[in-house]
């Protein structure tokens, strides 16, 4: 323990002679290039006053390195990472709610406005989309893609199908349900997702048609927008392309911030196997860890650790050691401590819990 | 040879990682909500380390924290690749924390009512409460309590801006060029806050005695 009564540092200490003033400070800051630290160290040897000052100096830098910087604990750091999720999603339904708001204040001002710049831009855009739609691909030489329209008022947007919507239609539309149905092969089912909008809309298709892909994923990325009911089908339903890196980086936000553990249970359960970006999901598993106040989560977590160290995703890092001695030394949960300590011994024959 | 090799090796590999951060700024920037996420966990560890141990209270901590992102997210459009994203960002940290220090020097009479320890050191409410965290292992509290108390106590003493030079400089390891990036300042006027804060910390340390 550095002592600072046993320093050299007494009242009245002396300062560095002018000349050398800035040099001797920066010497002991770092900041010298090699041959500007030469030249003051040779200087602090000759100069019964500089080198007095060094000593001093260099104590006191001593002094500052054993106090030490205080680390932020691992639960501190998981809950600020908690809040600032919520508020970055307040503020986007926030910018949502100001959207609309604007679009119904310039309707009321100026209604004459909409209602004949209206119809002929719709009338354009349909040209425009229409012309688009035919031609391209038959200038690519594809052939014309299918995008359905039932009878009625619901817009199917079927597979195949250009990108007949946006994240602005799926911003504004509420998902009322899923309906799914087994195909022969049983590994990729035909999906239908209901958008109820001033247009409803049904997307429909399997799972590898990106727009099916991309409402599930809206639906992940947007929790609070839908029930858990349809939270947990929509990660079942990604499940088959759970190695997709944007997949897997929207389960890992699912693990770490959806408000029902069945749904974060689900989306560890389709992590839990080959694909990309394996830090991120360390780090989820890390965050969840530490975090999660469901043991059953927590249990997950841990197993999907230790089957990362089995196939050598887990390097030796001395957070997640720290993090995992944390939880052996303190769980309530007694698997979890024995998991944690018997990870601790996986990573490493040299680090002993 | 090796030598000049593995520089270059580094040198690669750093120019990679600068050109993913990048291809992960515009993706923010455009809107990408788990881009900015990532960026977020990428630095937020350094962030609330900094700002812990600038205001040394948690929930002060916490606000610093939260408020800087905050303010990352909405002016992150407004970011031109001047500097890298870690200088941008700590700039606003850095801001943030300034703005937190000023305020609590102006209102020193509104914090938490002051008691002093069996050994005469001044403590406030949020370090009488018992000490939980993983960090807090015996031998850094052997280690750190006497005296960190004493120099968190000279440190009090400081303005806030040479606290913060002195902070990013002893404790997050800063060069004096890039504490002068951050604070929108010349490294010249970063020394001159580095020699004033070590000057003061030095004669508080000797007045303690």
């Amino acid at each position: 323990m550095s002592d600072y009564s046993n320093s050299d540092l007494t009242p009245g200490s002396c300062e560095p002679c002018g000349e050398f003033s800035q040099q001797m400070h920066l010497l002991v800051a770092d900041e010298l290039e090699r041959p500007e630290q030469e030249a003051a160290e040779a200087h602090a040897q000759s100069c019964e006053v500089c080198g007095k000052f060094l000593s001093e100096y260099r104590e006191l830098s001593r002094m500052i390195a054993a106090a030490g910087a205080e680390e932020p604990s691992s639960e501190l750091l998981a809950s600020c990472r908690r809040s600032l999720t919520d508020e970055l999603d307040d503020l986007a339904a926030e910018a949502n709610d100001s959207r609309s708001k604007v679009r119904r204040w310039l309707h009321a001002v100026f209604p004459i406005t909409s209602l004949t710049v209206q119809p002929v831009a719709a009338g354009v855009l349909v040209f425009v989309g229409f012309a688009i739609g035919v031609l391209v691909p038959r200038w690519a030489g594809q052939p014309v893609p299918v995008v359905s329209v039932e009878e009625g008022p619901v817009t199917t947007v079927a597979e195949n199908s250009l990108p007949a919507f946006n994240e602005q239609d799926l911003r504004a539309a509420n998902i009322t349900g899923i309906n799914w149905e087994s195909t022969a092969s049983g590994d990729n089912p035909e999906v239908q997702v209901q958008l109820q909008a001033e247009r409803p809309l049904t997307v429909q298709g399997t799972v590898a048609n990106n727009n099916v892909k991309d409402t599930l994923l809206y639906i992940l990325q947007n929790n609070r927008r839908c029930g858990p009911d349809v939270r947990i089908e929509s990660v079942e339903l990604l499940k088959p392309r759970s190695k997709d890196a944007d997949v897997r980086r929207a389960l890992c936000q699912v693990v770490r911030t959806d408000a029902n553990a069945a749904v974060r249970l689900k989306a560890l359960e389709c992590l839990n196997g080959e694909g990309d970006e394996p830090q991120i999901v360390r780090q989820t598993l890390e965050a969840v860890l530490v975090a999660d106040s469901n043991p059953g989560v927590r249990i997950e977590a841990i197993n999907a650790l230790r089957a990362m160290a089995v196939k050598n995703q887990v390097p030796l890092d001395p957070h997640l050691v720290k993090v995992l001695r944390e939880r052996a030394e303190s769980d309530p949960s007694t698997y979890i401590r024995l998991q944690s300590a018997a990870l601790i011994q996986d990573l490493g024959p040299k680090l002993s819990y | 040879m090796g030598m000049s090799v593995a520089l270059e090796r580094d040198a690669r590999d750093a120019a990679v990682k600068v050109s993913e951060e990048s291809a992960l700024v515009r993706k923010a920037q455009a809107g990408d909500r788990l881009a900015f996420e990532e960026l977020v966990r990428k630095y937020d560890r350094d962030v609330l380390r900094l700002a812990l141990n600038l205001v040394h209270r948690t929930e002060d901590a916490r606000d610093i924290y939260q408020e800087s992102f905050l303010k990352a997210y909405r002016n992150l459009p407004r970011f031109r690749f001047e500097c890298s994203f870690y200088t941008w960002l700590y700039r606003i940290v850095t801001n943030v924390s300034l703005d937190h220090l000023r305020r609590r020097s102006s209102r020193r009479e509104d914090q938490a009512p002051v008691t002093e320890n069996f050994e005469g050191v001044a403590q406030d409410f949020f370090d009488r409460q018992p000490e939980t965290r993983p960090a807090a292992s015996p031998e850094r509290k052997l280690l750190g309590d006497e005296l960190g108390a004493l120099i968190q106590s000279a440190l009090e003493q400081l303005a806030p801006r040479e606290r913060m030079v002195f902070e990013l400089k002893h404790y997050q390891g800063l060069k004096l060029r890039a504490i002068g990036d951050m604070l929108g300042t010349s490294e010249e006027t970063v020394k001159n806050s580095l020699f004033r804060a070590t000057r003061k910390l030095r004669a508080s340390l000797v007045a303690m005695r």
